[in-house]
């Protein structure tokens, strides 16, 4: 007897459902615009994924945690490959959920590129193909449209695409109580009743720790959550905007586990500060940190880490010693790979945007702060992938010098660093800025510091991070892009130039 | 937790703003925002409320485009408690 038809189908577009070969850091080129041949760069950055008749693999952790909603609520629901998404709808199912972080290449680092280069970026042609594919169904067939997910607010700014694409409901979540709304409004929908076009679940709503539902299939590389929100609350931010939520080992260990049963044997601990894991404070629990890495390094032969804080890092110096010696076995792992923000190099902006970013030290501290943890986790061989936020409201020249003077003073780190053009992304407390577009001379010379540290680690990196036979073309062929970056300098200089002067 | 729903026309969009803060005020973290609209499309209502539905991070809206008066009592005897529990 074949299966039946679930009726509520979760995707997105192949940007994001992917396994990026099995390697977090190649979904960063997801983000850049069309500089190369489409199929090579989509072959490079977001492969496809194994699947049985449409049903994938690894998913996106979004989509997996409102699957497991779902079905926990007795709905009958599962992931599909964007290729078979018109597959299931003429089969039958009644709603398409799509879950996304950059819709429409709004969000930094996407912007950033986009700025001066003129061509689309890759995610977005993805996601405006996977839509238009999906949306023409709308008139054969009888099926409802829901977007979730915390880059929502795109849609705000893009509100004709909620008419052409004929979206029926948005949720804005933030990625907080997502699976909850998105189940209840589900419900009403397979019951014919009214629903809201728009939802938006505000700082009350924050999901608590015993509503949470483990995900029952794999999550892309392995990701699993261990905790929400975050103490720091920097100005620009929106999960800064949510209270700091740790789930129990015991629930991290299920997730693990699914995904171990599903046969992945590396993963991700994410959440906005993994060196925070069980701490009420700034500082971190140095015996909860070493039993989660403990935990996730039993079932895992290579662990990562999606975010942790530098400040946190120096301020206990001893946790690093001791987590990169559980993790950094010399065998199976010889690097952490970690996300971490710089933001910026100039105190004063530090202060008004993100003064806690440095505590437990004073904001004042914040470039020392910045060199010695980039020091402390080179030592340890923990590669972070840091940003800096360009065009902060209040930016000077002299905040951009003194940040162009610290990621020049971080160059002997291993580390790449990426500038982001500031996006007022909402819910923030600068949602309602003016988004960052014109770049001045003095930003130019901060762009290619931060493009000679970037090809100059990823130039040395590449070995080190896809090692074996198994990547041999991947590496071949991420040397080769590389390779043309560094031949398009010149150009890209010359063009950055031009973008400053013109404006 | 207390809810609270406004309605207004399609023509009124300017006046949400206040109307939120005012029952934000109130102590009201769930609000229902009922639109009546004949003529503009849901994109276009959900366009101009951008400013309400972006900037503010505390109340929980749920925007609900209607086109007729008993579909506004509908929604008003709603429990928006609903949704998000
Ligand atoms: S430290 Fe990171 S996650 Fe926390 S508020 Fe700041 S930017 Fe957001």
């Amino acid at each position: 007897m074949s299966k039946p038809v679930p009726q509520v189908i979760l995707s997105t577009d192949r940007s994001l459902m992917t396994d990026h070969h099995g390697k977090e850091f190649l979904g960063f080129g997801t983000t850049a615009p069309l500089i190369l041949p489409r199929k090579f760069m989509q072959w490079l950055f977001c492969p496809p994924i194994k699947h049985e008749d449409g049903i994938v693999w690894q998913a996106p952790y979004g989509l997996r945690r409102i699957e497991a909603r779902l079905l926990h609520d007795g709905i009958n629901a599962a992931v599909v490959d964007p290729d078979y998404v018109p597959k299931y709808i003429e089969r039958g199912a009644k709603i398409l959920i799509i879950r996304h972080h950059d819709w429409f290449g709004l969000n930094p680092p996407t912007t950033t590129w986009t700025a001066f280069i003129d061509k689309e970026p890759l995610n977005a042609v993805l996601f405006r193909e996977f839509i238009e594919n999906v949306c023409k169904l709308k008139s054969r067939y009888d099926f409802k449209i829901i977007v979730t997910g915390p880059a929502v607010w795109q849609w705000l700014h893009k509100y004709e695409l909620i008419d052409k694409y004929d979206i029926d409901v948005i949720v804005d979540s933030n990625g907080d109580r997502e699976e909850i709304v998105v189940s209840r409004i589900v419900r009403k929908l397979l019951n014919n009743e009214p629903v809201p076009s728009y939802i938006k679940i505000g700082i009350k709503d924050n999901l608590t720790v015993d509503k949470l539902v483990p995900i029952v299939h794999a999550s892309v590389n392995g990701l699993v959550e261990i905790g929400r929100g975050c103490p720091r609350k920097c100005a620009f931010c929106s999960v800064g905007n949510r209270p700091v939520r740790w789930y129990p080992l015991d629930f991290i260990e299920k997730e693990i586990q699914v995904n171990v049963r599903e046969g992945l044997d590396h993963g991700i601990l994410s959440c906005t500060d993994v060196l925070l894991y069980g701490s009420d404070t700034v500082v971190p629990n140095p015996d909860a940190v070493l039993k989660v890495n403990m935990l996730a390094k039993k079932y895992w032969r290579q662990v990562g880490w999606s975010h942790c804080t530098l400040a946190a890092a120096v301020a206990d110096k001893k946790l690093i010693d001791s987590v990169t010696e559980i993790l950094i076995d010399g065998e199976h792992q010889k690097l952490l790979g970690v996300e971490v923000g710089i933001e910026s190099g100039s105190v004063k902006l530090m202060r008004q945007h993100m003064p806690a970013k440095s505590k437990p030290f004073p904001v004042e501290k914040w470039p020392e702060i910045v060199e010695e943890a980039f020091a402390l986790f080179h030592e340890h061989n923990i590669v972070p992938a840091a940003t800096l936020i360009v065009g902060l409201p209040g930016e000077t020249e002299d905040d951009v010098n003194a940040t162009t003077e610290l990621v020049r003073r971080l160059r002997p780190y291993r580390s790449i660093i990426v500038p982001m053009f500031f996006v007022p992304m909402g819910p923030s407390r600068l949602g309602k800025e003016e988004w960052f577009r014109r770049i001045k001379p003095y930003h130019v010379d901060l762009l290619v510091t931060c493009l000679d540290h970037a090809l100059y680690w990823a130039e040395k990196l590449v070995d080190e991070y896809l090692t074996g036979m198994k990547y041999a073309i991947v590496r071949r062929a991420l040397k080769w892009f590389l390779s043309k970056v560094r031949e398009y300098r010149p150009k890209i200089i010359e063009k950055l130039r031009e973008f400053a002067e013109s404006g | 937790m207390k809810q609270e729903v406004i309605v207004v026309t399609e023509d009124e969009l300017a006046k949400v703003e206040e109307s939120v803060k005012r029952a934000l005020a109130s102590g009201a973290f769930r609000i229902g925002l009922v639109v009546v609209a004949r003529r503009r499309s849901r994109g276009e209502i959900i366009g101009s409320l951008r400013t309400v539905l972006k900037g503010n991070i505390f109340p929980s809206i749920s925007l609900w485009i209607v086109q007729s008066q008993d579909e506004v009592e509908r929604i008003r005897n709603l429990n928006l408690g609903e949704l998000y529990e």
